[in-house]
């Protein structure tokens, strides 16, 4: 009796937590602890421009939580709202999931015939690649703007580039001590690519600046990245940037606690510390993923790679939430530099 | 900036990393002298950062925040001790049962409040609080008093718990239930309730060190924020030799390696990130493995006790 009492009691604590792992999965969308506050309208079904957009499906594999505010937060938010700007069923997710499983879920959502499947992150372009050819009706789509993502007729890579030069160049024009910094996660090809146009933008703004770039090791220890941060504030670092999904909170409450600026990265990150973030670099996602699936809903999809630079909009400021008024010299100098975009003074 | 403020910086920065795996490291030997093994620390210290901040964000104080988390926590070494005590479940089987339920059920409670908005607690987070004075010596004096109210607490847990463990009745009647409990039951100690009380408690402590993590450190909850702080109290119970001021001193060890790691960036060390995040699980490991000696734990650990 007992025996079988743990058994049943331990069988209940395993599926609870499975549901939470899990998120929305492939076969259940439905199922999904929470799809996004309003479901889809269902009184226009047919979107515009006389595609018929219904019994479109879009599904997407995320690497972290759906709610980092951060990476991961774009893309749910971006393809949510794509699904209920067109109608669709709920946006099927997967979150957290570890290298081992992309190929599984991959093939889940393919097999029960999800058209668009967005694998967010340069880390799943293997397993995208692996499973791709198995399943020609589906259309995958890899966030990353980088090389490799054009082996299979049926695969897309999509991304911003240069989107590391804004924020680059938002920091230094923000800066009173002449030192900037810009702390990445990890060493991943997405990243890098961000840090390494970090100083180029700063430059462009200031050339004398003083600009550091680092990786913190982690994506999901926030305190550990606070810390880190908190090193370079110590030293006089004035505007501090990340990108390091849940472990970019950190950073970003370091600059509130001694007081200096940050810049938000992927999404607009101003509530998570309103007295440090003068404005976000966002990641133009819905913008790039709407395209994208436009095209493969009017079968103009293209197994190429879909970058947008800034002149593209793929990269864009949040909106700076007051702090414009308390900056006007950094506020000055980006429009400068959206005008010299718009110009093609500046080709980024 | 100068050699006396990096080193103030870094013993600040470890004394404030190591309270969160001190406070589980601590409730983790109270229930191991007790004859106890939980891996499940990292689950409970997980739902505890969520319902900490849940807690925090309705009642408007940090404290009772904390409470509540101590509540939850208590409430899972019940259960722990239900199953482990009374039920005599395999307690490695429980605690990997906890770890998972931990993750998933912080996630789905927090999304289940407040949805996919970012909830800070900031407004009502602990603040530093200075001991006039003290705070005045050069080097030590700002790390060592300027810090958060619960820095204080964890630390002076350590003497409290090292005098309840050995010096009192409890105690002893405590620590011969982790090591015979078939003796100590012929002695009339009521070894399951001692078992349950061990688990409870110490189950409330990990509960404060997550409480701190998001209520002190970060203001905020995010999922699998505990980053593997619960396993390693775990190992500190271990290399700390199964006593309080040895479990301090392990987890002070790993907290300053950690330190030392977050430091080396912004000095422009030319060591590759991948090797600095190693250094204080190596640092650890080194020290251990060159000055700690033989290490005996409880002798009844992990075996679950059947009565008469």
């Amino acid at each position: 009796m007992r025996k079988k009492f743990i058994t049943l009691l331990l069988a209940l604590a395993m599926s609870v937590s499975l549901f939470g792992c899990g998120g929305g999965q492939g076969s259940q969308p439905s199922a999904a602890p929470s799809t996004g506050a309003d479901n889809p309208s269902t009184d226009n079904p047919g979107g515009g421009e006389g595609v018929d957009y219904s019994g479109m499906k879009i599904a997407v594999l995320l690497a972290g939580p759906a709610n980092d505010n951060g990476w991961n937060a774009t893309a749910y938010n971006a393809l949510t709202n794509i699904c209920n700007k067109y109608g669709l069923e709920p946006l099927a997710y997967s979150e957290s999931v570890a290298a081992s499983d992309m190929e599984e879920f991959l093939r889940g959502y393919a097999q029960d015939g999800y058209d668009m499947i967005v694998g967010h992150g340069s880390q799943f372009v293997d397993a995208i690649h692996a499973v791709a050819p198995q399943f020609p009706d589906s259309k995958f789509v890899v966030s990353f703007a980088g090389e490799g993502t054009e082996q299979s007729p049926n695969v897309a890579g999509v991304g911003p580039v240069n989107s590391g030069f804004l924020a680059g160049a938002v920091a230094a024009s923000a800066s009173k001590s002449g030192k900037i910094v810009m702390l990445g996660g990890e060493d991943t090809p997405s990243i890098a690519e961000l840090v390494d146009m970090f100083e180029p933008g700063a430059k462009y703004i200031n050339p004398d600046i003083t600009v550091e770039t680092a990786y913190i090791g982690t994506l999901t220890d926030a305190d550990r990245a606070k810390e880190v941060a908190l090193g370079y504030t110590n030293q006089g670092f004035d505007v501090l940037c990340a990108s390091a999904n849940n472990a970019g909170l950190g950073v970003l409450q370091a600059a509130d606690e001694a007081g200096v600026y940050a810049i938000g990265y992927n999404a607009d990150q101003y509530d998570q510390a309103p007295d440090a973030v003068i404005v976000s670099v966002v990641r133009n996602f819905e913008g790039m993923f709407d395209n994208i699936f436009q095209e493969i809903a009017a079968g103009t999809f293209e197994p190429k790679i879909y970058s947008y630079g800034l002149k593209d909009n793929g990269t864009i400021l949040s909106d700076w939430h007051g702090w414009d008024e308390k900056l006007p010299e950094a506020k000055s100098a980006m429009d400068q530099l959206f005008a010299d975009l718009e110009s093609g003074k500046l080709d980024k | 900036m100068d050699v006396i403020n990096i080193l103030g910086g870094l013993l600040s920065s470890d004394l404030r990393m190591a309270t969160p795996i001190l406070l589980g490291a601590l409730g983790l030997l109270i229930m191991n002298r007790a004859g106890l093994i939980n891996i499940g620390c990292e689950g409970i210290m997980l739902v505890a950062t969520f319902v900490a901040v849940a807690g925090t964000y309705y009642t408007h104080n940090v404290w009772l925040g904390m409470v509540c988390a101590m509540l939850v926590g208590g409430l899972m070494g019940l259960l722990f001790a239900f199953l482990t005590v009374s039920l005599r479940a395999n307690q490695v089987v429980v605690g990997v049962a906890f770890n998972t339920m931990g993750a998933g059920m912080s996630t789905v409670l927090y999304r289940m409040l407040f949805g996919m908005d970012f909830v800070s607690v900031k407004d009502y987070a602990f603040t530093h609080v200075s001991i006039p004075v003290l705070k005045d010596i050069p080097l030590i004096g700002d790390a060592l008093f300027h810090q958060m109210p619960v820095v204080y607490l964890a630390f002076l847990l350590v003497p409290v718990v090292s005098y309840f463990l050995f010096r009192t009745p409890a105690g002893l009647n405590l620590r011969s239930v982790g090591e015979n409990p078939k003796a100590a039951d012929t002695l009339g100690i009521d070894v399951y309730k001692m078992r349950y009380a061990a688990t409870i408690v110490g189950c409330m402590l990990m509960a404060m060190g997550g409480a701190f993590l998001s209520t002190g450190l970060l203001n905020s909850f995010q999922e699998d924020m505990t980053a593997n702080r619960g396993f390693i109290a775990l190992a500190a119970v271990i290399f700390g030799r199964y006593k309080p001021t040895g479990v301090m001193l392990a987890t002070m060890l790993f907290a300053f390696g950690l330190a030392v790691a977050n430091l080396l960036p912004s000095i422009n060390s030319p060591i590759p990130y991948n090797f600095v995040t190693m250094i204080p699980y190596i640092l650890t490991i080194v020290v251990l493995a060159g000055f700690a000696g033989k290490t005996v734990a409880p002798a009844a650990a992990g075996k679950p006790y059947k009565k008469g």
